[in-house]
């Protein structure tokens, strides 16, 4: 019984923290929100999310304040005439997602990289954010 | 992206995060679109994370399997405070049908796309009938 409580907590927690990270528009469209993963350090955030596929050309990547938004599309390809489908599991289409960042970060710094279908972004935070070392002197 | 699972233990580089160090290697089935043309099926399967030179396909007999490897260059500096998807290697296995051409298959990476193109043999190809009145 009482394993099973703090089972439900952490999951709890990890629900929390999660919403932090997803979309808030995935209620108003249809398109996806592609799950990313974040890490931390105490200067910069990078965020890396699963993107197989998509137009370099239309993806856009936004910073204001303290909300990140990637834009892109994964354009659906073309059929020609006398093709069918045989299994379809692949997602096509635009996607948006939205992230509501812990701290503003310097947009002019902003770093994004698409590789092999992975796009990473690292934001850095922005100057007077950061925390600051307090000297202690000797009484 | 969890159709099968199966755990492999792999080799981890140093200086990584404690948190991802000697952790078990997943490996996940991608997805797969199947299209049939008139003398071609194409296969298009997504293994983000892995380069043409992360991709296996062996073909023996009629089994085709694909191989996808992910190594990540390098992980980011700090720790993992949001893990959206998991990340691991990719493997899926298909059987051929005897109407694919075997020494025609050509396959193409493309950020994380593996293409492949299974032409038909010439016997099994979509062929028009002429319809003549009697």
């Amino acid at each position: 019984m009482l394993a099973l409580d703090v089972i439900n907590e952490i999951d709890r927690l990890h629900h929390e923290v999660n919403n932090l990270f997803s979309s808030s528009s995935a209620s108003m469209s249809t398109s996806m929100a592609p799950a990313v993963n974040v890490w931390f350090t105490e200067d910069s955030l990078t965020m890396s999310a699963e993107l197989p596929g998509i137009d370099t050309n239309k993806l856009d990547i936004s910073v204001k304040g303290n909300q990140l938004t990637i834009r892109g599309e994964r354009p659906q390809p073309e059929l020609k005439e006398g093709d069918t489908w045989l299994r379809q599991e692949c997602e096509f289409g635009p996607f948006v997602k939205n992230v509501a960042l812990p701290y503003r970060v310097q947009a002019d710094y902003v770093q994004a990289k698409y590789s092999k279908g992975i796009l990473t972004i690292t934001l850095p935070r922005a100057e007077e954010e950061r925390p600051k070392k307090i000297a202690v002197k000797a009484m | 992206m969890n159709n099968s699972f199966e755990l492999q233990k792999s080799s981890q580089a140093e200086g990584q995060p404690a948190l991802l160090q000697q952790e078990p290697r997943t490996v996940f089935a991608p997805f797969t679109d199947i299209i049939e043309s008139n003398d071609h099926y194409t296969l298009r399967v997504d293994m983000p994370g892995a380069g043409e030179n992360d991709v296996d396909v062996t073909l023996e007999n009629d089994i085709l399997t694909i191989r996808g490897q992910v190594h990540p260059d390098s992980y980011p500096n700090g720790r993992l405070v949001h893990r959206g998807y998991e990340i691991g290697d990719y493997r899926r296995v298909f059987t051929l049908s005897a109407e694919v051409d075997r020494e025609k298959i050509e396959a193409k990476v493309k950020d994380g796309v593996l293409e492949l193109t299974l032409p038909k043999a010439e016997a099994a190809k979509a062929r028009k009938i002429a319809v003549k009145a009697a």
